[in-house]
């Protein structure tokens, strides 16, 4: 009888531990992943003009990297942002660092090529707001130096 | 000379009453409470249209970028309850009903109504906000409070958690716009 109440009670704590760690389980960062896919903002843009819901089937969630001119970056409840831009008006990619960046050290690379990885967040677009442009949003976003 | 004036007039006073404002970066949180769990989250990069002519009031915004203090509350919202991968965008196309009541060219607060079509998972539903537009220099922020009916979205809550998480959540939405 002893045994199976030892047995329940370390059961009951495993369970609590798994539970508490999930609960309380750190932010998955792209910094530690490894890209899934490689491309420039112009090709992820063309994706998703020509199938907008495959290229969503296609890349929502993956950690995709890509390289190009940094335009600005602007910092924002404790967390930089990246914006690079693309060969069509009003087609941008933003990029959420998990970290926070010295103003100083981005305001330096902007207007310089950077490669940025991030988890891919969707198309921020809706075509009853053409004037907005569209916005691709990358979380837990990392530089790559 | 006269009536080159009235006419000038008349064509800068329909440039300054057709102006739009927009953002990109507006806020949308939502929060509810049960004694057991409160949950909360926010979205900072809310892309938003505010016509100061016609009241035409848009915004649209990605649902994967609603942020909660727990990663593990995000996955199960987004996976589990909205099922951001399949609808993966929250939009509102709607009107300031009173927007003759809003001087955009004098600073103040002006109290607002707003109605329009929330889509959110996949289903359209009319609402009614109250909220206040305030004015300064060219720049315009809106500040509004509603709440929704989980239920009324087809967002379902798992029978295990029912009673820990409420079917009614608060929306509060925080726009700063910049005329165009």
């Amino acid at each position: 009888m002893k045994k199976i109440l030892l047995a329940v009670l370390a059961l009951a704590l495993i369970g609590g531990g798994i539970a508490y760690y999930q609960f309380n389980k750190p932010r998955e960062t792209a910094a530690e992943k490894k890209a899934d896919v490689v491309l420039s903002v112009d090709s992820l843009f063309s994706s998703f003009q020509s199938d907008e819901t495959l290229a969503n089937k296609t890349y929502l969630n993956k950690v995709i990297q890509i390289e190009g001119v940094l335009t600005s970056s602007e910092m924002a409840n404790g967390h930089t942002t990246c914006t690079l831009t693309s060969a069509t008006d009003g087609v941008v990619a933003t990029f959420m660092l998990t970290d926070s960046i010295p103003a100083s050290e981005m305001a330096q690379l902007v207007g310089k090529k950077v490669q940025l990885k991030g988890f891919f967040a969707g198309f921020n677009y809706d075509s009853m707001m053409p004037e907005m442009g569209g916005t691709f949003e990358f979380n837990e976003s990392a530089l790559i130096k | 000379m006269k009536k080159l004036f009235v006419l000038a007039l008349i064509f800068s006073s329909s440039q300054l009453f057709a102006q739009k404002y927009l953002t990109k970066t507006g806020t949308i949180s939502f929060f509810s409470h049960t004694n057991v769990e409160d949950i909360d989250a926010k979205n900072t990069t809310i892309s938003s249209i505010l016509d100061a002519a016609t009241g035409d009031l848009k915004f649209v915004g990605l649902m994967k970028s609603f942020k909660f203090p727990k990663p593990l509350m995000e996955e199960h919202f987004n996976e589990n309850y909205v099922e951001s991968d399949k609808f993966p965008k929250t939009t509102f196309l709607g009107k300031v009903t009173n927007i003759s009541s809003v001087n955009f060219g004098k600073d103040g607060k002006y109290p607002v109504t707003v109605t329009g079509v929330l889509e959110i998972h996949g289903v359209k539903k009319n609402v009614e906000a109250h909220g206040t537009f305030t004015v300064k220099g060219s720049s315009v922020s809106a500040d509004a409070k509603f709440k929704i009916l989980l239920s009324d979205y087809k967002v379902e809550i798992p029978t295990a958690v029912k009673g820990t998480i409420s079917n009614v959540m608060e929306i509060t939405v925080d726009m700063n716009y910049n005329k165009q």
